[in-house]
């Protein structure tokens, strides 16, 4: 018998091995007491009964026959405690091989103390002792049947976890999972239809249904009152419903027949999604028609349904991540972007900056436009297809096209702008990349003959007016040139792109004309961000453009003023010039006393260095300049006019110095007031020593003079003299001659006396005045009697008025005598023949005034000065100290003048002043 | 016989140099101003020279040599003066010779008598 167990293990497929070897078992048994047996085994597992195998011939509808705990609790109970169970049978429990029977007896079967399930037999007439005899030698293969069987349902139960894991890890979707799910459970639970409501509104909506056809819907939505399904949001978890009239109360909402149905409810995270609901156990080939769903269905269900929840919740969660990181990407997205425009915008702006700066680098207006059209789209500036300048012509309110820079459409663009860039690129500086690519620029190409001859009128344009009068930037879009299609025609036709700016070049005051930019080849959109960089553009480019315009005016000004400061600066250093070289020490003074003006001379006279003493007050230095130029300097301020110190001592450096000072004020001349004085120091110390030397000297060669006048004076006598005393040797013996030549040398000896006495007379020092009162008609008289005797000879004409009454004045008699004795002497000898002579006195106050009058030759201007020098003569004969000794006289002794009144060719008149008593 | 003017505005002077001259055997002619001089000397040419002074009034010796020159360029010219200082005037070189006065007239008598031996 082991044997053909053991060739059962040999041959059979394990599905069928444990049927074969329980049908073996039973079939030993059947020929031990003769009677049919069927065998039962215990699945730990799943607390259930299986019919495995039978001595019979089974129904195949038994195959799969299982006695619940739950059914029958009594009979579990029991057989555990090794009692012999009789069963009746009823709907639930048919076992169809015996279906003549009225009951059946279950033998427990024991390997130990283990309980391993239990023998069915029809009859009761075995010993339960002989029964166990019997199994004994079976026990060992029971105990493997009754393991592997614990095997196959956890492989089974492992398998269906094995399916849920995929259709989680494979289901993307709420939908899919839900699908994948409803059909899972109907497969695994041989349900006819498997369906999840969507709890929704207060309702419940068929979301997915799995074993129907769309028409054997009735209802697809579910009042929660009326349904069973409805009565599960607020109740029990799930629900197991078995046999037709419990359905009867409810809504069926399928075209279907309900025999079971299993409830369960979904819930993600305590919130009630739905019902997953089964309905109808399938009838299999082999399945009694009654077979309902059962509890195990229902734990299957409802574990399944909390993964599900799980599932979805998973899913739920997984949708939100992704959302959160398709929303992270795009916040990601749009920050990269918005670095984008905001480096391009620094890129602009930057750009913007090095333009201005090209533009005002350069001082020709042509080339200037050139550098803002170049910078405006060039690849390393703002980067636009084109851009066209139009300048303004006030007078006649038009704009005219001047230059326009980018490719012209027949030509290759491609071509044309990487050539471009690759010149801009050789560039380190943009700056010097702008000027010298605007030098090498044509004024002329392609694109500007196109325009060449149109003009654009802005005056009453309602557009390009608020271009130029408004200053306003205007942006053409597609849509505008529809809308305002004849305002914008003009420009259109002159452009010809569908969307392009228009801004103002304007300068601090007025628009100097307009630039129109397009992107009419890359279609690039012109973007705010652009808008706001053209308007600082517009500001720099047009500040710049008015600069090079204002150059010429600017340079020709700056050019006079150049001049200006440069004849301003000469004067200034040629004023600085002569102060400072002027022989003259020159000091300006403040009303203060500030000094203002101290030149080179003034630091060489009085030793201070212009830079120490300019800014300090000159009463510092009255160690110098004493009271007397102190004073002086108020004073000027009153008297407003020019004081001299001629010939000052000034003590300078313990050394007297003379000065020549001269005080003028300083006139301010648009006020009217004085600002300080000048003053002028003349060093005249050489001059004065000089001028004393010369007088000195002239002193000296007076007397030289005279003495030669003396010799020549006394030659002449002596000549005389001792001619003829040799004569008269030679003519001892003629008595005549020596008589004669006796005379001769006795009147040349008496005019020798009168040489000696003369210059004795001047040079005397012994003799004093002696003063008394002496009459001037007394003496007039006497000196005119004494030359009576002249005066009639030369048949001269001689007044003579002596005052009335008598004029009287305290003097010497004798010695006033001689003066008028000389003074009418000299007229004597100087009147023509026939000449006449006029003697006046009178008084004028306590003068008595005496005047010699003569109609002789006017006296020469050179005689004048030295008339009454001592030994001057103009006569051959005389020692010229005749008027020199009449001086002395009259000033020195009397106290009083002698002086020419007049000399002219009418008359000669000397005049004595002297007091009288 | 030679003939002399004799200049000199000293009446002494002149009449002392005649005398002497006139022992000399020269025929004298004198005047007492420089244009007396030269109204004589307008009237009679016929003189081998001319003796004269030259401190004088109006016109003085000097420049009555240089007029002398002028008119008479052969005339023999002699100033005879107190003052040895004209010497170094030019306008003394007009003359042919150039005298102090002395009371001894031998110089005066011995140049006369060079330059008239010329």
């Amino acid at each position: 018998m082991i044997d053909s167990i053991l060739k059962i293990i040999e041959h059979q497929y394990p599905k069928d091995f444990f049927t074969s070897i329980t049908k073996e078992i039973a079939l030993s048994l059947r020929e031990k007491f003769g009677i049919d047996s069927f065998i039962f085994i215990f699945e730990n597992e799943r607390n259930i009964l299986k019919l495995l195998g039978s001595s019979m011939d089974m129904d195949p509808r038994d195959d799969d026959l299982k006695v619940y705990y739950n059914d029958f609790p009594s009979l579990f109970e029991e057989l555990k405690k090794n009692n012999i169970v009789e069963l009746g049978f009823n709907e639930f429990f048919s076992i169809y091989t015996l279906k003549e029977e009225k009951t059946v007896f279950f033998y427990p079967i024991f390997s130990g103390e283990s309980f391993m399930g239990a023998v069915v037999l029809s009859k009761q007439y075995i010993q339960a002792e002989n029964l166990r005899e019997a199994l004994r030698s079976y026990l060992v293969v029971l105990k493997l049947v009754v393991d592997t069987s614990s095997v196959n349902a956890f492989r089974e139960k492992l398998g269906i976890f094995e399916k849920l894991s995929d259709i989680f890890d494979n289901s993307q979707s709420d939908e899919t999972l839900i699908n994948n799910i409803l059909c899972l459970l109907k497969d695994t639970l041989f349900a006819e239809v498997a369906a999840y409501w969507k709890y929704e509104d207060e309702k419940l909506v068929l979301y997915n249904i799995s074993g129907l056809e769309p028409s054997e819907v009735k209802k697809n939505i579910l009042p929660i009152g009326s349904s069973v399904e409805g009565s599960l949001l607020n109740g029990e978890e799930s629900l197991l419903l078995i046999g037709n009239t419990n359905f009867e109360k409810y809504e069926n909402p399928f075209d279907i027949h309900m025999k079971s149905a299993v409830y369960s409810r979904l819930s993600v995270d305590n919130v009630t999604f739905g019902i997953v609901a089964i309905y109808n156990k399938k009838e299999r080939e082999h399945f009694l028609p009654y077979k309902y769903f059962d509890s195990i269905d229902q734990i299957f269900l409802n574990s399944t349904v909390k993964r599900m929840g799980l599932g979805l919740s998973r899913i739920n969660i997984y949708n939100r991540l992704k959302n959160e990181i398709q929303n992270l990407k795009e916040l990601k997205q749009r920050h990269e972007e918005s670095i984008r425009v905001q480096k391009e915008q620094l890129d602009k702006m930057n750009s913007l900056h090095k333009i201005s700066q090209a533009i005002r680098s350069t001082y020709d207006k042509n080339n200037s436009i050139k550098i803002m059209l170049l910078g405006l789209t060039s690849g390393r500036g703002l980067r636009f297809n084109r851009a066209l300048y139009l300048e303004r012509d006030r007078v006649r309110g038009f704009l005219i096209p001047k230059l326009w820079i980018g490719p012209d459409e027949d030509e290759d663009v491609d071509k044309i702008w990487k050539e471009a860039n690759r010149r801009a690129l050789k560039y380190g500086d943009m700056i010097q990349y702008l000027r010298e690519e605007a030098l090498s620029l044509p004024f002329t190409n392609k694109l500007t003959e196109n325009v060449k001859n149109m003009v654009l009128v802005y005056k009453g344009h309602p557009i390009l007016d608020r271009v130029v009068s408004k200053k306003q930037v205007i942006h053409v879009v597609p849509q505008m040139l529809k809308i305002k299609h004849d305002e914008l025609e003009d420009i259109y036709e002159l452009i010809r792109t569908q969307e392009f700016l228009i801004f103002p070049v304007t300068g601090r005051f007025d628009t100097r004309g307009i630039v129109i930019i397009d992107n009419k080849f890359t279609g690039t959109p012109i973007t705010n961000v652009d808008i706001e960089i053209i308007k600082l553009y517009q500001d720099s480019i047009g500040l710049g453009l008015e600069m090079i315009e204002n150059y010429d005016e600017l340079k020709e000004k700056t050019k006079s003023l150049e001049e200006q400061k440069n004849l301003i600066d000469y004067y200034r250093r040629f004023k600085d010039n002569i102060l400072q070289n002027l022989s003259v020490g020159i000091v300006v003074v403040d009303r203060t006393g500030k000094i203002l003006e101290w030149n080179q001379k003034a630091e060489v006279f009085f030793s201070k260095a212009r830079e120490s003493i300019i800014g300090t007050s000159i009463k510092l230095l009255s160690g110098t300049f004493n009271d007397d130029i102190l004073n002086t300097i108020e004073q000027i301020y009153d008297t407003k006019t020019d004081l001299r110190f001629p010939n000052y001592k000034l003590n300078v450096h313990e050394e007297e110095k003379i000065f020549d000072i001269e005080f003028s004020p300083l006139w301010n001349r648009d006020l009217g007031v004085i600002e300080g004085v000048i003053i002028v120091f003349g060093d005249i110390t050489e001059v004065y020593k000089l001028q004393k030397e010369i007088e000195k000297r002239e002193k000296l060669s007076a007397i030289g003079e005279m003495t030669a006048r003396i010799a020549h004076e006394i030659r002449n006598p002596l000549t005389v003299i001792g001619g003829f005393l040799n004569r008269m040797l030679k003519k001892l013996d003629d008595p005549q001659s020596i008589r004669k030549y006796s005379g001769i040398i006795q009147s040349e000896l008496t005019r020798l006396e009168d040489i000696v006495s003369e210059i004795l007379e001047y040079s005397r020092g012994e003799r004093l005045p002696t003063f008394e009162k002496v009459s001037i008609g007394t003496i007039l008289d006497d000196v005119v009697m004494m030359f009576e005797d002249f005066i009639s000879q030369k048949e001269i004409n001689i007044q003579v008025h002596k005052n009335e009454p008598e004029l009287f004045t305290n003097g010497d008699k004798s010695r006033l005598k001689q003066v008028l004795i000389n003074l009418v002497k000299n007229a004597i000898e100087v009147v023509p023949q026939k000449g006449s002579i006029k003697v006046h006195s009178f008084a004028d106050d306590s003068t008595i005034v005496i005047e010699v009058e003569n109609n002789g030759t006017a006296i020469t201007p050179e005689i004048k000065e030295k008339l009454f020098l001592p030994f001057f003569t103009t006569k051959t004969n005389g020692t010229g100290l005749g008027l020199a000794i009449c001086k002395k006289i009259i000033e020195e002794e009397h106290k009083g003048k002698l002086f020419l009144l007049k000399s002219d060719d009418f008359s000669t008149v000397f005049r004595i002043e002297l007091h009288s008593c | 016989m030679a003939r002399i003017l004799i200049v000199d505005d000293e009446d002494n002077i002149r009449l002392l140099i005649k005398e002497e001259l006139l022992d000399g055997g020269y025929e004298i002619v004198d005047a007492n101003s420089a244009k007396k001089a030269l109204q004589i000397l307008s009237a009679d040419r016929n003189f081998d020279l001319v003796c004269t002074d030259i401190e004088m009034p109006d016109i003085n010796g000097l420049e009555l040599a240089g007029d002398i020159r002028k008119k008479y360029p052969e005339m023999k010219i002699i100033f005879l003066t107190a003052y040895s200082h004209y010497k170094s005037e030019m306008a003394s070189w007009a003359a042919d010779a150039y005298v102090v006065k002395s009371m001894d007239l031998t110089e005066l008598k011995d140049t006369i008598q060079n330059l008239l031996k010329l």
